[in-house]
């Protein structure tokens, strides 16, 4: 794979659901070993962002490229992990037997299943079926599914909600460690305090558009929820 | 505009020409008069729904809304015209036939194709823009069908007239009637066309609308 | 090709947890045999009615089977798996061929009884329209059920769209059917070659437009 430019870049997206313009033309990039935090106001298109950067939703104009190659080749594609509002997990399954299922298709050894389920707490709950599950456990779970094949680009949209304690920790610990190996992590969330804390760079994303890009370090409240304003 | 007025002349010249001037046909008497309306009919419908397929393949390919709307609206005239040819089967067929409907190739082939739009247009309304995609595969599907559908119905059964236009050696019907069929074909086709952008610049304002009051 | 027998086997394991599918088919199948055997229909009708009600029945589950594709968006993790489209609609339609055929070997069954059928001599060209048949319908419903779970459209408009644009396949299924287990017997090979038609076609549709049905 090329290491020329950014781990993660998008250039230049569009993308309208039904008639309604959701993102316009946006460029960003996410670099190797630093974390982005992309805020903004419901509706102002993090989400669809973060789905567009993973290869799960395709923009009208504009690509995403994963470490040179476009997000739509398979080994551009198996270089992303994404955890998101939905877990992408088989309520029949078993946690077990979900982690085994995508350890399958991503051509991993079943080991990787067992590993993922001890990295997030889970191997109490491992022959439980994720319909059992409670809202935190699955959320940990879709992370420990996001992990599995060890991305080198990590997306996570609102990755704090709808975890317990224990689990917040995980993931507290989870960003910095993704950081020193060399992986771009992006995160969407609309809490600039957690986006201080963990992040290195930070776009505030207003009605499509990026409105605001600097340090997380620099974020100020008053400053963002002014930005937020101009929707 | 010139559309317009054209199709508005036409087609009542078309009929009273069908109706009073026609010469009356040896076999079948006054009642086959029907067919000056159900043959144009059928052409317009099959017509309409080809647009429907092309628009629906550009679609997919391009994502441009105009090709969308184009499909849809070709869709609805189309079944507009596709139920006449129905209606007007059975109206010819009860006294030349002695039945109001026999399930041969032609006759079914126009029934499930009916369904198949209707299931189109069902679709639409029920899920809008968002169902354009969906919209367009089943067109294409329905399109390709056609002939299997056509296939099928021949193997079970053949009652129907055999063609006596669209045939390999060219028409075998007399001048005079030949002249006023192809006539009333070129209305019909206006008549669609006229409709059709009718409805194409109504979606098109209505979306117009519809981004102008987003931020 | 693996990822075809890994989608396939959770689906199938899946099917066998949550036994949604299967029973309600085959009760719903089971049911419109019987009115349509107590409101007096007669025996020579009877391939045209099993094929119907198969058709029915199948529709039923083809929109719930991919349910399990959408409840979560697990559609997108395989998408974020890199599988490849295609297999996806294969694997799927390879599980609900399974599914649709339990239920039909069921239908079979009863409208044996109930239409006092006699078991035909030409067992081998009955098993190639059953399997012929059954391909059809599961090509095409697979693809419909998929495109109306992936828009989030309701179910209703399922067999709404299978049943006219899979007739040909029923047509010539019934017809084929129903020349097999007459006395008079005759040829068959025109309604089997539509129905591989049929099945080659929109299996081949069906491959290149999966890819646009399931995106976002």
């Amino acid at each position: 794979m090329s290491n020329a430019g950014p781990l993660l870049d998008i250039r230049a997206v569009s993308k309208s659901y039904g008639g309604r313009a959701v993102l316009r033309d946006v460029s960003l990039t996410g670099d190797a070993g630093r974390v982005l935090a992309i805020l903004g106001p419901n509706g102002a298109g993090k989400s669809t962002l973060l789905r567009v950067a993973a290869g799960i939703a395709r923009p009208e104009r504009g690509e995403v490229r994963i470490g040179g190659r476009p997000v739509g080749e398979p080994a551009a594609q198996r270089q992303v992990g994404f955890a998101g509002h939905l877990s992408f997990l088989y309520g029949y399954l078993s946690a077990e037997e979900n982690l085994r299922f995508y350890a399958q298709l991503y051509g991993l050894p079943a080991a990787r299943a067992g590993e993922g389920l001890e990295r997030f707490g889970l191997r109490s709950h491992r022959r439980r079926s994720v319909r059992e599950l409670s809202r935190g456990l699955v959320q940990r779970l879709s992370l420990a599914r996001a992990l599995l094949h060890d991305p080198a680009v990590l997306l996570l949209d609102e990755p704090f909600t709808g975890l317990d304690a224990e689990a917040s920790r995980i993931v507290r610990e989870l960003i910095p460690e993704r950081r020193r190996r060399g992986c771009a992590v992006v995160i969407a969330t609309h809490a600039w305090a957690e986006a201080r804390e963990l992040a290195d760079d930070a776009v505030v994303l207003v009605a499509g558009r990026p409105a605001l890009r600097e340090e997380a370090a620099s974020l100020d409240g008053e400053r963002v929820a002014e930005v937020y304003q101009t929707a | 505009m010139i559309l317009l007025v054209l199709a508005a002349a036409a087609l009542p010249i078309g009929i009273l020409l069908a109706l009073l001037v026609a010469p009356v046909e040896a076999f079948q008497g006054e009642p086959y008069r029907i067919l000056y309306i159900h043959v144009p009919s059928v052409v317009t419908a099959y017509l309409a729904f080809t647009v429907t397929f092309v628009a629906s393949v550009a679609y997919l390919i391009t994502r441009r809304a105009r090709f969308d709307r184009l499909a849809a609206a070709s869709a609805e005239v189309g079944q507009v015209f596709l139920t006449l040819v129905l209606l007007t089967g059975p109206i010819w067929g009860k006294p030349v036939w002695g039945a109001w409907w026999t399930w041969d190739a032609r006759l079914t082939t126009a029934l499930i194709l009916w369904f198949i739009f209707a299931g189109y247009l069902m679709l639409r309304a029920w899920s809008g823009v968002q169902g354009a995609r969906a919209a367009a595969v089943v067109a294409i599907i329905g399109f390709l069908d056609v002939p299997l559908i056509h296939w099928s119905a021949v193997m079970l059964r053949t009652l129907h007239p055999r063609p006596t236009v669209f045939r390999a050696e060219g028409p075998a019907l007399p001048a005079s009637m030949l002249v006023i069929l192809l006539f009333n074909m070129a209305a019909f086709i206006v008549t669609y066309l006229v409709f059709l952008t009718v409805r194409v610049r109504q979606e098109a304002m209505r979306s117009e609308m519809g981004k102008a009051g987003t931020p | 090709m693996s990822a075809f027998w890994v989608i396939l086997r959770k689906d199938l394991v899946v099917e066998g947890r949550a036994r949604d599918l299967l029973p309600s088919m085959a009760v719903l199948a089971l049911l419109l045999l019987a009115m349509t055997g107590a409101t007096g229909l007669r025996a020579d009708a009877a391939p045209a009615i099993l094929w119907i009600t198969v058709a029915v029945a199948g529709s039923t589950g083809l929109v719930r089977s991919f349910h399990q594709e959408t409840d979560q968006e697990q559609l997108h993790g395989l998408r974020l798996a890199a599988v490849d489209p295609a297999m996806i609609y294969l694997a799927k339609a390879a599980a609900n061929f399974l599914i649709v055929a339990a239920v039909e070997l069921i239908a079979w069954g009863a409208v044996t009884v109930f239409f006092d059928i006699a078991i035909p001599q030409r067992r081998a060209s009955l098993a190639v329209v059953f399997l012929l048949g059954t391909g059809s319908l599961v090509a095409m419903g697979t693809l419909l059920g998929a495109m109306l779970a992936a828009a989030r459209m309701r179910e209703a408009l399922l067999p709404m769209l299978l049943l006219p644009l899979s007739a040909p396949a029923v047509m010539a299924a019934a017809g084929a059917t129903a020349r097999l287990l007459s006395e008079a017997g005759g040829p068959v090979a025109g309604e089997l070659r539509l129905l591989l038609a049929f099945t080659l076609l929109f299996v081949s549709v069906a491959l290149l437009v999966f890819e646009h049905v399931i995106e976002d």
